[in-house]
């Protein structure tokens, strides 16, 4: 049965992805198999709903009330923190080594889905996100 | 018609090097008074330069008066009280000598300035080695120290400048008194004929005098710039850390582990997960580590100008560097536009303003607001 989630898994982002292996694909493939196994209808990331989730109003904090307030409205374009600090592009084409290091993308999730939603976002979510954002 | 005025037979009194001493120190206090009352930190440089230019001119006059020429002498300064109440007698009757060097008035009016000026001098280099960590003193005078200079070093510089206010009256008073322009014969050298000359006779002796302003000179130069090379009292060296680096500098500058005392950084590290509003949790190993670096690193370990400037904490918000009394002060007159505007773009980025703001000295010297950037 596990066999079975993965290789499913692996259908779906064959589906999905250009058929080249890679950190940022590893990373995706992950979050694929944790949404599978979430939600056995499952079909694969949608770019469309990456890009709602990165740009919608959201209530739980004040400051911070979407992830385009840090990161700018427009992905291709350069960010900036509350605290003043410039953040590169989130566009995979802007900055070419964005969702590539696991640890990192984990982390930043974890922080700012928090921040702005209040919650921890689904694997879904993560993976729409990172879908949209390699899409530009 | 051209009418010939027969000039009246002058004599010299003021050397040279007594007139560019005199004419060099007005422009070297006025730069200190200036920079000292009027102008902002910006400026300390220039005090700064302006301090040790008139320590070095008041030392060349202490060897120029054991070895000047007559009027140049301090043997010629007519420092007894009795002199000086005569003098004042004659001020009241009426009655007016005119005298070659200083007057009894004058003389006391000179080495009063001479020895403020010498305390004033030094109070200021204390005050530069135990506050701000620079200098030839910085190795020896912790803050605190520096900081009982503080208040001496601007008593002493309005006393200076009242000094100079009883100078340049008296002049004008004597060269009315006197019908001669004192201030002009500090120019060319010259008074007129006919005053009462010094009771003692010197001849100058350069030679002398230049050798021992070159030994002297270049003997305190010497141990004043090995004692600026030596480290600063207290002041913490602190070495880095990449994980501190790393995990603290991702949304606004890695703020120097002296910049807040030990319970700050505690409970900034045990609250990283509602951090200012934001999630900036850590996993506890990495939160860990870090934390023991700030602790160890804390203000309360050095002596810096930021390290004791920020120990004090405002009551309500203990974890903010911005919201501590001193740091809220020093940055008042700074419209909120210049903290929003880019390349600043907050009041956490101390180093957009601050050159040295990594390093966490904050030296005044250091400080430049950047230009707004237009988008
Ligand atoms: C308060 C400011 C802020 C907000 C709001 C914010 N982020 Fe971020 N985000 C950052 C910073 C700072 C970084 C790290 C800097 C960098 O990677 O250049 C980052 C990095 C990331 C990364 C890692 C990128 C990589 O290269 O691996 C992801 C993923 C991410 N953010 C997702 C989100 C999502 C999703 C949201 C909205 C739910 C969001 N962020 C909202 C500040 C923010
Ligand atoms: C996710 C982004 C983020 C990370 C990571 C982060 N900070 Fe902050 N920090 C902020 C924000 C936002 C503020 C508040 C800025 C404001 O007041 O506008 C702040 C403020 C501070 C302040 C107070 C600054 C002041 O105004 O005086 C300190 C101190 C501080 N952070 C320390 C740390 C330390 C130590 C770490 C590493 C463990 C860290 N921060 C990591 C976002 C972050
Ligand atoms: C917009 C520019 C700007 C920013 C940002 C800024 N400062 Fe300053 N700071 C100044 C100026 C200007 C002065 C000098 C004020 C004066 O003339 O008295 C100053 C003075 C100081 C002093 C006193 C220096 C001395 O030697 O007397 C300290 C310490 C200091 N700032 C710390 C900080 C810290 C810490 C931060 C970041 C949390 C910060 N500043 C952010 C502009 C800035």
């Amino acid at each position: 049965m596990k066999t079975g989630t993965v290789l499913a898994a692996l259908c779906v982002v064959g589906l999905t992805m250009p058929a080249m292996a890679g950190p940022r694909e590893d990373i995706l493939q992950g979050y694929a198999s944790a949404a599978k196994s979430a939600d056995a209808g499952f079909t694969g990331f949608d770019a469309a709903r990456g890009k709602t989730l990165y740009g919608q109003q959201n209530t739980a904090s004040a400051e911070s009330p979407s992830c385009a307030s840090c990161h700018s409205a427009s992905p291709l374009e350069p960010g900036k923190t509350r605290a003043g600090k410039i953040i590169d592009p989130m566009a995979v084409s802007a900055t070419p080594d964005r969702y590539t290091d696991a640890a990192k993308v984990e982390k930043w999730f974890g922080r700012n889905c928090n921040t702005v939603l209040g919650r921890d976002c689904t694997a879904v979510e993560k993976g729409d996100f990172i879908t949209y954002l390699s899409s530009l | 018609m051209n009418v010939a005025i027969a000039p009246s037979p002058q004599v010299k009194v003021w050397d040279l090097p007594l007139r560019l001493f005199h004419w060099c120190l007005v422009a070297a206090c006025g730069t200190a008074l200036v920079s000292g009352f009027l102008l902002n930190a910006n400026w300390l440089s220039l005090h700064i330069w302006a301090g040790g230019f008139i320590l070095a001119l008041l030392g060349a006059r202490m060897v120029w008066g054991l070895t000047g020429p007559t009027y140049a002498r301090f043997r010629n300064f007519t420092l007894a009280p009795s002199t000086a109440i005569a003098h004042v007698k004659d001020i009241l009757n009426g009655t007016v000598h005119r005298e070659g060097g200083h007057n009894p008035l004058g003389a006391w009016m000179v080495t009063f300035f001479f020895i403020a000026l010498t305390l004033v001098c030094l109070s200021g280099l204390g005050l530069l080695g135990g506050m701000f960590k620079q200098g030839p003193l910085k190795a020896y005078l912790s803050f605190a120290t520096g900081g009982l200079l503080r208040e001496p070093h601007e008593l002493l510089a309005w006393l200076v400048l009242m000094l100079v206010a009883a100078h340049i009256g008296g002049v004008v008073f004597e060269s009315i008194r006197s019908r001669e322009n004192l201030a002009r014969a500090m120019v060319t050298g010259k008074k007129v004929k006919g005053f009462i000359p010094a009771a003692h006779d010197f001849a100058a002796r350069p030679t002398l005098a230049l050798a021992i302003i070159a030994v002297a000179g270049a003997a305190i130069g010497w141990a004043a710039i090995s004692a600026n090379a030596l480290p600063a009292w207290g002041v913490r060296q602190v070495t880095a850390n990449s994980a501190w680096q790393e995990e603290c500098g991702d949304c606004h500058m890695a703020f120097h582990p002296t910049l807040l005392p030990a319970t700050s950084w505690q409970g900034i590290m045990t609250s990283l997960d509602d951090h200012f509003g934001e999630d900036a949790s850590l996993p506890a190993s990495t939160a860990a580590a870090i934390s023991d670096y700030l602790r160890a690193n804390s203000a309360e370990t050095s002596d810096s100008l930021a390290a004791n400037v920020f120990r004090k904490m405002s009551e309500t918000r203990p974890l903010e560097i911005t919201q501590t009394p001193f740091w809220l002060r020093r940055h008042e007159h700074i419209p909120e536009a210049t903290f929003k505007a880019a390349p600043v773009n907050s009041r956490q980025n101390c180093a957009a303003c601050h050159g040295d703001a990594t390093a966490g000295t904050f030296a005044p010297q250091s400080i430049s607001i950047p230009k707004e950037t237009v988008k």
